[in-house]
């Protein structure tokens, strides 16, 4: 009789994941939306200026192969690599989800608007900046340039998106902390419901959050590149 | 002390060396001009001119006007009627109205805008310095040779700063050169002064602090986290030293007299000068953190 | 001269890795060998002066390792290859060389470049000298970090399992390297590999849990172990019974048994000459039998 093979679920090393992508960020990114929360014209956003930036850290943080020092090992496991970056990015999500959850009930009491409103507030950007971390990291091999590209582009996102988008209206589905209010005022110029330019938005941030991450775990499946044996980088 | 000098040398050409293969301050540097060229293209293109009038030159004799052709663009150096005098205020005589704009530009740019960005870059980027030497566990050579604490934490720091001021010379060029096509001529003085004596020693200090307070960390990861702690810090040193910068060009106002028309000196000298006063108190802080850190690991050895 | 005394070394978290060691180093090759977590690369990074003692005193040519002075003093003198060596991965060998010289003191750009260009030549390297280090094989990390030891004319050579991972022909070239430049100078060598010890030093120490259990010639060694080892061809099982197995041979005849001990006439054994090898598996087996004597006559022992 010929051996079936059902397809092989693997374990998941939860321990080493949480391990890896240090819990203690979770107590950070909860003292400083308390702190947020403390002014009263940031009670709003609080959690989207907090999380995005404190999850997309922690996920520059997460791999960089020249710095995983059982790396060749690890890539050996029969497991297929991909797994290790699954793992890690899913207790990113615990560790900084269970933050923003509290956090959103917290902020919901306090501004009084529905959890909802906050949550696809907050979460997509957080999606996107995350998959942007894990990609800057992966790609330059060193987390200090994943770092940076999270922080960069967090503060730029801030400061300078909605200006851009005076100028350039039609690339508001890249506004990471797009507002409703901008909703508004692009219905206007576009011809089209607010909510559909929202929900668009909303959707087409957190797509490149998950593009950006499935590249990475596609990525892993080149072990050669992985390693450095093409000697392109250190 | 001979061996001591040629020590440092070495580390520091090498480690200029090896960052330079490393592709970072190719990285470093091309980012940092992309920004700023980014910034500059973002800026809506201005055309300073009162009327037609750019320039006008009371003081000579007989006195002169520059003024921009409306059709051609071109600019135009003629007699200046008494009227045409009149119409542009006292305190703008005698000084181009477009190098007055381009410069007060290059050096908003630099002087204000770039600094935020080098700060948040430096701190993260020079904090694997010196724990990348115990992540490529080549430690254990430095400290089996004769290289003294002092000199190896010198020359690691002096080869940091030596990357930094190397990527910032070019990106000074380079951005000098595209300002210049794009914006039109401006005063090279305080385009220079702002490179020299804000951004210069501004990311010195940064550096320096990322450099000696991530210099216990055992790994690359480690000493991105110290830097994160130290951004704060940085950021804060930001604000001190583009308020101090802002609050001496807004003085300029005040001190605009009908004797003394504005002048880019006016504008910009007090407030670079002050900056840069300043600056170098808080370059002290590093030589501060260096003892601490040097005699923490003379203690270790 | 190297004068260690009752040297001591505690890890953070209370691991004894040295315990009241007393030597005496002097020119020529010394061979250090035991078994994994001996305390060999322990007591190497102590007289390089890269780890602290817990307690003792060492005096490497007079310079008291103790004070800051005394230790840089020796490692002027001192070429060191790590057990667990790591390279600059973009420089190239004769770059990483060019910069360790100078770290060592040698100043003179023109003695620099005769000194590398002989190392590199002596471990083979000169070909691969301009390629990144990224691109050696491990056998030729190990060459370059051996090539880094040599440099600056080191009165004191310590050099911790250097021939790890070199295919035989560069050991045995090593061997004689070494050999060759233990004239007038001190070298401690570490290894696994007993072979190399015999053919090049005159010089052991043998260490367990810490403490020096052997210090004499390879020669008293090998005689220690005279009349302990015996070949034993057998069709039947195993031999047991307080004989150490050295090796196993499949023949057609039987399985043919190099072992440690005294067979008792129970096997059809016949006496051979020892290695060292055997003289060191002898010596291990001996501080085993002491351990558990040790353990049944004290019935609280306390755990190392
Ligand atoms: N940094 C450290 N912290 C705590 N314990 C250590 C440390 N380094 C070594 N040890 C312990 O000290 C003991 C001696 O280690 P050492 O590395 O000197 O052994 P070794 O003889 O060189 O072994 P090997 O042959 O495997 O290289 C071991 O028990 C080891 O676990
Ligand atoms: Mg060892």
């Amino acid at each position: 009789m010929p051996a079936i093979s059902f397809p092989h679920r693997w374990p998941v090393a939860w321990h080493m994941a949480f391990r890896e992508s240090s819990p203690w960020f979770a107590a950070i990114s909860g003292a400083a939306l308390l702190i947020t929360m403390l002014f009263p014209d940031l009670r709003s956003r609080s959690l989207e200026l907090v999380l995005p930036l404190a999850a997309g850290i922690q996920a520059a943080l997460l791999f960089s192969p020249d710095d995983e020092p059982a790396l060749e090992t690890l890539l050996a496991a029969p497991r297929p690599a991909p797994y290790l970056i699954y793992e890690r990015l899913a207790a990113v999500f615990v560790i900084q989800g269970a933050v923003g959850l509290a956090g959103t009930v917290l902020a919901s009491v306090m501004v009084n608007i529905a959890p909802l409103t906050l949550l696809v507030g907050w979460l997509p950007p957080t999606i996107a900046i995350m998959g942007l971390g894990l990609l800057a990291t992966f790609v330059s091999r060193r987390s200090s340039a994943g770092v940076l590209a999270v922080i960069l582009v967090t503060l730029a996102m801030l400061a300078g998106a909605d200006l851009l988008l005076m100028r350039f209206p039609a690339l508001f589905p890249l506004h990471f902390f797009f507002q409703p209010v901008f909703a508004q005022i692009g219905a206007e110029y576009f011809g089209a419901a607010p909510e559909l330019l929202y929900a668009i938005n909303r959707i087409v941030i957190a797509l490149l959050g998950v593009l950006a991450m499935l590249r990475v775990m596609m990525g892993m499946r080149n072990t050669e590149a992985v390693l450095g044996a093409n000697h392109k980088t250190d | 002390m001979a061996l001591a000098l040629s020590q440092t040398a070495a580390i520091i050409r090498y480690e200029l060396l090896m960052a330079w293969r490393r592709r970072a301050l190719l990285v470093m540097g091309g980012f940092f001009l992309v920004t700023l060229i980014g910034f500059t293209a973002m800026q809506p293109p201005s055309q300073p001119a009162i009327g037609d009038i750019v320039e006008v030159n009371a003081s000579a004799n007989p006195p002169t006007i520059t003024r921009r052709d409306a059709a051609t663009g071109e600019l135009i150096v003629e007699e200046a009627t008494e009227e045409q005098i009149q119409s542009v205020p006292q305190a703008l005589r005698d000084i181009s109205l477009i190098t007055l704009s381009s410069t007060q530009m290059v050096v908003m740019l630099v002087a204000i805008i770039f600094p935020v960005l080098v700060a948040i870059t430096v701190v993260v980027f020079f904090a694997e310095t010196i724990p990348l030497d115990r992540q490529y566990r080549i430690r254990e050579l430095f400290n089996s040779a004769p290289v003294s604490s002092l000199v190896y934490l010198g020359s690691k720091l002096l080869g940091a700063w030596a990357a930094l001021a190397i990527t910032l010379l070019f990106v000074m060029i380079g951005f000098g050169i595209f300002a210049r096509i794009t914006l039109g001529a401006f005063d090279l003085t305080y385009y220079l002064q702002s490179w020299l004596l804000v951004v210069l020693p501004f990311s010195l200090t940064c550096t320096g602090w990322s450099v000696l307070a991530a210099s216990g960390a055992g790994s690359r990861r480690k000493a991105i986290l110290i830097g994160l702690v130290l951004l704060p810090g940085a950021l804060l040193l930001y604000t001190l030293i583009s308020v101090q910068f802002w609050s001496e060009v807004m003085l300029v106002g005040s001190r605009i007299t009908p004797q003394e028309p504005l002048t880019l000196t006016m504008l910009f000298g007090a407030a670079i000068s002050q900056t840069a006063a300043i600056q170098f108190g808080f370059l002290i802080s590093v030589g501060f953190l260096f003892l601490v850190v040097w005699a923490w690991s003379r203690m270790r050895a | 001269m190297i004068t260690i005394s009752h040297l001591t070394k505690t890890y953070r978290g209370g691991v004894k890795a040295i315990d009241g060691v007393s030597l005496e180093i002097g020119t020529g090759m010394f061979g250090l060998v035991g078994p994994n977590g001996a305390g060999k690369t322990t007591f190497m990074r102590i007289i390089a002066g890269l780890l602290k003692p817990t307690a003792g005193e060492i005096s490497v040519f007079g310079n008291n390792l103790r004070a800051y002075a005394g230790k840089q003093a020796a490692k002027a003198q001192l070429g060191y290859l790590p057990q667990d060596l790591g390279l600059y991965p973009n420089l190239n060998a004769y770059e990483f060389l060019d910069y360790m010289a100078i770290l060592k003191g040698v100043t003179s750009s023109a003695d620099r470049k005769r000194q590398i260009d002989m190392l590199l030549e002596q471990v083979r390297l000169t070909d691969a000298a301009k390629r990144p280090l990224k691109t050696y094989s491990g056998g030729m990390k190990r060459r370059v970090g051996i090539a880094q030891a040599l440099l600056g004319n080191p009165r004191l050579i310590i050099v911790d399992e250097p021939t790890a991972g070199l295919d035989p022909e560069e050991r045995i070239r090593f061997r004689n390297l070494l050999a060759d430049a233990a004239a007038g100078r001190t070298i401690i060598l570490s290894t696994h590999i007993v072979e190399d010890i015999s053919q090049s030093c005159n010089d052991l120490a043998a260490m367990r849990g810490g403490k020096v259990i052997y210090r004499g010639s390879p020669q008293d060694l090998i005689a220690q172990a005279r009349g302990s080892v015996w070949m034993i061809t057998t069709q039947a099982e195993r031999p047991n019974g307080g004989l150490t197995i050295v090796s196993t041979l499949q023949m057609a005849n039987g399985v043919q048994y190099r072992v440690l001990g005294n067979p008792d006439g129970r096997y059809d054994a016949s006496p051979v000459e020892p290695s060292l090898e055997d003289g060191y598996m002898w010596l291990m087996a001996q501080a085993n039998d002491q351990l558990a004597r040790l353990a049944a006559s004290s019935p609280k022992r306390e755990t190392a």
